[in-house]
């Protein structure tokens, strides 16, 4: 027996051995491919021929355009006929930047938009507009720099939602349109970078949102300074941690946030976001109209894991202590007229408040997202999940990206509500989405 | 017998700390001709992938005091105003469609090629390794680079450098296992306005058999480069 044994360990050594990479000794002189300085070169790759000594100059003016059709299609499982809708959504960005000096820049994005939707019942309803996205000058003199115009500011850093998400834009969740409509603003911006490690930037922001009528197209008025908005911002990079505090006055309220991320290996973020208020939402606080007083706290815990060098993985817990309870839920829905009321009143805020409200009505939710970029080098993939566990309500979406040529993306993605019978996310009046996008970009 | 003992003790030591001082030397002249401490550069990156086809992508490189890096990508179009910028020991990336600016980790790879973010914004051969010369042959110095901590994403770089004019040939990266992880060979000098410098960079992923080239179109070594280029508020604009 202990014959056959090592008879087979004999065999399979060599094999073991064979198998194994052989690490280069790599102590002798290499082929020098560097080689001299010539006058006329012939390139020894396939590449354009390099021109000798051309030096890079900054763009003065600089164009970028983007085309983007989006097609959804919306039905439930055990559908009646007439439950189906589609929409249909084009839109071309026309987006220019001028840049004569740091002293001086000035930003302009301009869209048009078609949106068409249709179902089963009703003709075809169809949208036209031209909207201003973003206008506005920007200037640097020294550690300061100034804004005014109309823009696009983002805060926060989550990957699929956070709590300081109630100002920004919003989010790109597949099969919604981005909301590319910055806000009039006036912004000064202080940054000063330090030659540590250990304490390597300081930033600081004053906003100020003065309150603005907009015409059809987006561009300003009429302005009034009686119910004006603040966002302070301060924060720093101190070693690997940076810090962000926040304070903003919206909706007439006071609202105080904090950002903090850090890598914990050099492939492990740990993010945390917090906001702290005094008063529910705007989009909570009628629903159930409770006058309790006391501090809230809407806090969002994660990690972000890169693996494998492309992969991103993202675990986030988000906890929403304004959120409705079980009793305020059951409350809000008590019967099928309160119900339709409710989200009557979801659907409305969406145009005022947070876009997509009825995405966080609970208190907790468990987020996980997870991307593959470059693929074989033809697909992004990504796949999201938004999980509440007090009543099922789960939130699925994957989605593909093709990207056939260097200026095309066609993406194929899907959004599925699969919870529980009687979970908040049938508030979206459908169980599944099927999404396509085309971006063609120039 | 004690004095000569002592006496043989300080040569030795004084001889190691003269070839420390040496290695020292010619990586800080190779490095001056690679990366100088203030520069602009324009490149072309072309990743060649396995099944033989090829994907493009042109960016523009700033980088200040081997601490500061900005990325702008200009091709292909649809990543078009991208950015990724490093300071110290941070890295974020900008993306336009959403104006949303993430934290992003060194290791990750750059763009899908065979360089890493790492490569591209933050390898400090000077201050992240110890040199030493391991080989000095007819007309090349061996160098072996050994990260002065656990934090990086290679152990030790064998360097290939040209005696003459200390001109980089070759590098292997390797893993802490010891395993060679990636191939970097220095190709084409050129003449960039004065700065003379290798223009290509040929890198292999001795992994998956796959090939990146970095080819600089255009490189300009300044004496200036305003911090006000390196803030977050500037990204985008």
């Amino acid at each position: 027996m202990m014959r056959k044994i090592f008879l087979l360990l004999f065999l399979i050594f060599p094999c073991f051995l064979a198998g194994q990479k052989t690490i280069p000794d790599l102590l002798d002189e290499v082929p020098d491919n560097v080689g001299e300085m010539k006058n006329t070169d012939a390139p020894s790759t396939n590449f354009e021929k390099i021109k000798t000594g051309e030096i890079y100059q900054e763009k003065q003016l600089s164009f970028q355009g983007l085309i983007l059709g989006t097609w959804n299609y919306k039905d439930q499982f055990n559908s009646n006929e007439d439950s189906d809708s589609k929409n249909f959504t084009t839109e071309i960005n026309l987006i220019f930047q001028l840049k004569p000096s740091p002293l001086f820049q000035c930003f302009t994005d301009f869209g048009g938009k078609s949106y068409t939707q249709g179902d089963q019942n009703n003709s075809p309803l169809q949208k036209d507009h031209l909207v201003t996205n973003e206008i506005y000058f920007s200037s640097q003199l020294g550690h300061f720099n100034f804004n005014l115009g109309k823009k696009r500011l983002v805060i926060g850093s989550g990957t699929l939602l956070t709590p300081l998400d109630i100002f920004n834009p919003q989010k790109a969740l597949p099969g919604q349109q981005i909301q590319k409509e910055g806000r009039y603003l006036a912004g000064m911006n202080f940054t000063q970078l330090y030659n540590s490690k250990t304490f390597s930037q300081l930033f600081a922001d004053l906003v100020f949102y003065p309150e603005i009528t907009q015409d059809e197209n987006g561009l300003l008025q009429e302005m009034k300074f009686e119910n004006n908005d603040f966002l302070l911002r301060l924060g720093g990079v101190f070693s690997a941690h940076e810090v962000t505090l926040f304070f903003f006055h919206r909706w007439e309220e006071n609202w105080f946030g904090v950002s903090y991320s850090r890598y914990l290996t050099s492939n492990v973020e740990l993010h945390l976001e917090s906001l702290l208020f005094f008063h529910r939402k705007p989009v909570l606080k009628n629903i159930y109209t409770s006058l309790n007083k006391k501090l809230y706290q809407n806090t969002l815990l994660g990690i972000k894991y890169f693996l494998l060098s492309k992969m991103i993985l993202t675990l986030d817990y988000y906890y929403q202590s304004d959120g409705l309870d079980s009793e305020e839920w059951d409350q809000a829905t008590a019967s099928p007229f309160i119900k339709q009321l409710t989200l009557f009143y979801l659907a409305n805020q969406g145009t005022l408040y947070q876009r997509i409200p009825n995405l966080t009505l609970r208190r907790h939710y468990i987020l996980g997202n997870v991307s593959y970029n470059n693929l074989w080098d033809y697909l992004n993939l990504n796949l999201s999940v938004i999980l509440n566990p007090e009543d099922s309500a789960t939130l699925l979406l994957p989605k593909i990206d093709y990207l056939p040529s260097a200026n095309t993306s066609i993406g194929l993605g899907a959004l599925l509500l699969p919870g529980k019978s009687g979970n908040h996310y049938e508030s979206f009046g459908f169980d599944y989405m099927l999404i396509f996008d085309l971006n063609i970009s120039f | 017998m004690k004095k000569l003992l002592l006496g043989l003790f300080f040569i030795s030591l004084s001889f190691s700390l003269y070839a420390a001082e040496t290695a020292s030397e010619i990586l800080k002249k190779t490095i001056s001709i690679i990366s100088p401490e203030m520069f602009e550069a324009q490149i072309k990156m072309t990743y060649l992938r396995s099944d033989g086809t090829t994907a493009k992508y042109a960016v523009i490189l700033k980088n200040k005091r081997y601490t500061r890096s900005l990325v702008t990508f200009e091709e292909p179009e649809r990543e078009k105003g991208r950015q990724v910028l490093r300071i110290e020991e941070n890295l974020w990336t900008y993306l336009p469609k959403t104006k949303k600016i993430l934290s992003v980790s060194f290791d990750s790879d750059f763009m899908g090629g065979d360089f890493s973010n790492q490569d591209i914004v933050r390898l400090n051969l000077l201050e992240d390794y110890t040199p030493e010369i391991k080989k000095e042959t007819t007309n090349q110095y061996i160098l072996d680079l050994i990260s002065i901590g656990k934090g990086f994403a290679y152990a030790k770089i064998r360097f290939w450098v040209r005696k003459k004019d200390y001109m980089p040939l070759q590098a292997y990266y390797f893993s802490r296992s010891g395993n060679p992880l990636k191939k970097l060979v220095y190709k084409e000098l050129k003449n960039f306005k004065g700065f003379i410098r290798p223009a290509i960079y040929e890198m292999t992923n001795l992994a998956e058999n796959t090939k990146t080239y970095l080819e600089f179109t255009s490189f300009k070594k300044v004496t200036q480069l305003s911090d006000a280029v390196f803030y977050k508020e500037n990204l985008g604009k």
